[in-house]
């Protein structure tokens, strides 16, 4: 393994711990509000990744850990000690930024090499920590090369061997994979997560991109108008979305207007659409008669036909390759959308208004609190 | 449609070759007469009759012309180098920070290009009697620094402004110091700019008849006010062979600058 990793039992397990943190740009009428009230702990050795729509206050919080800008309110501790005071050049954390940002008068080598040189480390000792970092993001061969000469590809990793050569323990990453093709971002996802395994280094990973977030990272904290809505594992996120807002960022799912009718030991019943019946497991607790609403992802929804089937109008087959989107109405006007594997090959003949029969198993429903986006 | 018949098309007008051949003969047929005319043999100016570099020969064995381009290069050369460093440090205050006031600065540190050169002349020259300054060398100097900054400036701000703003970032975020960040990122960043600016003061101190006229004093007589006491008695070969030294020494340091200009566009 070629970097160190953390101490076990160092003096906190928590890389960084924000409490109260707010940031205003601006004042009086032209203020902006970026984050307001941030408070959470990101632990030693994971990869953390805010998620959320532009303007959301995920990039400011990465600037404020990272010494750019200084927060108006709250406190930023960096294995438990306060940074407040630490101009970014005293911060041992380290930044892959958006843009790169790597220096265009240097070589690869050169770049690479820049942090430890300011840290005052001993020739030989740099030079063979710059081989280690080049090695370790397979740019070994173009040491020598400027900058201006790579791809983009091909720069990523250079200001991420960058970012990783003054061995820090936190490393900050601002939408670094925004610049890339598709293709090259899926390749760098994979190698970013192998990266931060291999390295025990914690990352805090900036995107705005919610299958990026899902696929790399153990946790996610999910902002927008610079609050951060839900933290949880990419499966809690998913299969649990506090609210509205964080069901509908994350990937297609159902809203659906229901009562609760029925509270059982395990299960319990919901009356939606007029007088169609769910039977679910709440993940959240409930009370007969309160109105609650349900989400539920595409691809969990049955197509289904017999009597106990729920009922519909199809509205639209959209022919995916490998899915199918099954669009369809309740008979409220609510839209629906189900997903289904197209595992068997067949396609089904369908017409605009016929009856579609769906069912959705109990575990799959989820009770999510009205957020500020309830007019979506 | 192609641009090259759009209505409007420079190209298309009239008579434009015709204009454009008379502009480039108004403007560089007299230097260029001028250049012929300082290898001609003859003493009367006018009238050719052989090739000589006779005049050339005595240009450079005038003791009050090498003094006078003695003069020339060391005012250019501390005026342009003192303009220069004032205009990094300007620029890159004005592109690092906001501050109130910042919009009225810039267009002030610019204006000296177009504000006639004759009134910043009389009011330095007042300024210098006023405190009872002796005029000579020195104030030359402290004058061709004041007007060279614009020109010394423009460059190195176009510069800055092309660089990203995120490398002073990086550079904090590696370890470095604001003064670290300067010296190892953003001044290397900023030479070619810097240098082309300093180019640029360089020649335009070196031509100054205007301001080094009024200000000036006893030795400090530079090779443009020669050249006019030269010519107030008559033009002589002499003066045509100092004029085309120095129209090569100028084009020279365009051509340097230039050539700096265009390396900038490999970062």
């Amino acid at each position: 393994m070629p970097l160190r990793k953390p101490e076990a039992g160092s003096s906190s397990a928590n890389a960084i711990e924000l409490r109260g943190v707010g940031k205003t740009f601006g004042s009086g009428a032209a203020a902006f509000v970026a984050l307001r009230d941030v408070s959470t702990t990101i632990e030693q050795n994971v990869f953390f990744t805010l998620l959320g729509p532009s303007g959301c206050g995920k990039t400011t919080l990465l600037r404020l850990i990272a010494g750019f800008e200084a927060a108006t309110t709250g406190e930023i501790l960096l294995h438990g000690k306060e940074i407040a005071d630490l101009p970014p050049y005293r911060r041992p954390v380290n930044t892959v930024f958006q843009s790169y940002a790597l220096f265009p008068h240097m070589t690869v080598a050169q770049n690479v090499a820049f942090g430890l040189q300011m840290l005052k480390q001993p020739k030989d000792e740099i030079a063979r920590t710059v081989d280690e970092m080049l090695k370790l993001v397979q740019m070994e061969a173009l040491k020598n090369r400027r900058t201006s000469e790579l791809s983009g590809g091909q720069q990523q990793r250079v200001a991420l061997a960058r970012a990783l050569a003054p061995k820090p323990r936190v490393l900050l990453l601002d939408e670094p994979l925004s610049a890339l093709d598709l293709k090259l971002r899926k390749e760098m996802q994979v190698e970013l997560k192998r990266l931060q395994t291999e390295t025990g280094i914690t990352f805090v990973f900036v995107t705005h991109d919610q299958e990026e977030a899902l696929t790399m990272s153990d946790k996610v904290a999910v902002m927008n108008e610079g609050q951060i809505l839900q933290i949880g594992t990419p499966r809690e996120i998913y299969n649990h979305p506090a609210n509205r807002f964080v069901a509908d960022f994350i990937g297609d799912i159902n809203f659906i207007k229901a009562e609760i009718v029925e509270v059982g030991k395990t299960r319990c019943t919901a009356r939606f659409d007029g007088n169609q019946k769910l039977s679910f497991t709440p993940d959240a607790e409930v009370s007969k008669g309160q109105k609650v609403t349900l989400a539920v992802r595409p691809e969990r929804i049955a197509v289904a036909n017999g009597k106990n089937a729920l009922s519909a109008t199809l509205d639209n087959v959209v022919y995916h390759g490998t899915d199918t989107l099954y669009h369809f109405s309740l008979g409220d006007g609510t839209r629906m959308l189900a997903r289904r594997q197209n595992s068997d090959g067949t396609i089904p003949e369908w017409q605009t208004g016929d009856p579609f029969g769906w069912a959705v198993s109990g575990n799959a429903v989820a009770i999510v609190a009205d957020g500020p986006e309830q007019t979506a | 449609m192609s641009a090259r018949r759009a209505a409007g098309d420079a190209r298309r007008w009239p008579g434009l070759g015709f204009a454009a051949a008379v502009f480039f003969a108004y403007v560089y047929l007299p230097i260029f007469i001028l250049v012929i005319l300082s290898f001609n043999e003859n003493r009367i100016v006018t009238i050719w009759t052989g090739f000589s570099l006779e005049w050339y020969r005595m240009a450079f064995a005038n003791d009050d012309i090498l003094r006078a381009a003695g003069n020339s290069l060391l005012i250019a050369s501390v005026a342009a180098t003192s303009a220069t460093v004032l205009a990094t440090l300007a620029a890159v205050r004005m592109a690092t920070t906001r501050f109130f006031g910042q919009t009225g600065m810039n267009a002030l540190l610019a204006l000296p290009i177009t504000v006639p050169e004759i009134v910043p002349a009389v009011a330095t020259l007042m300024f210098f009697a006023s405190l009872g300054v002796t005029l000579g060398l020195g104030t030359v100097m402290i004058a061709h620094t004041v007007f060279c900054i614009p020109f010394a400036y423009l460059p190195i701000r176009a510069r800055l402004e092309g660089m990203d703003p995120k490398l002073g970032e990086a550079a904090a975020d590696l370890f470095a110091n604001p003064r670290q960040a300067f010296f190892k990122v953003t001044l290397p960043l900023l030479m070619p700019g810097i240098l082309s600016g300093f180019v640029l003061a360089f020649i335009i101190s070196l031509d100054d008849f205007v301001t080094t006229f009024f200000v000036g004093g006893a030795g400090s007589t530079t090779l443009p006010i020669y050249i006019f006491g030269l010519v107030r008695t008559g033009v002589t070969p002499e003066v045509n062979a100092i004029s085309a030294l120095m129209l090569l020494v100028s084009i020279a340091l365009v051509s340097l600058s230039l050539f700096l200009g265009r390396s900038e566009h490999r970062y």
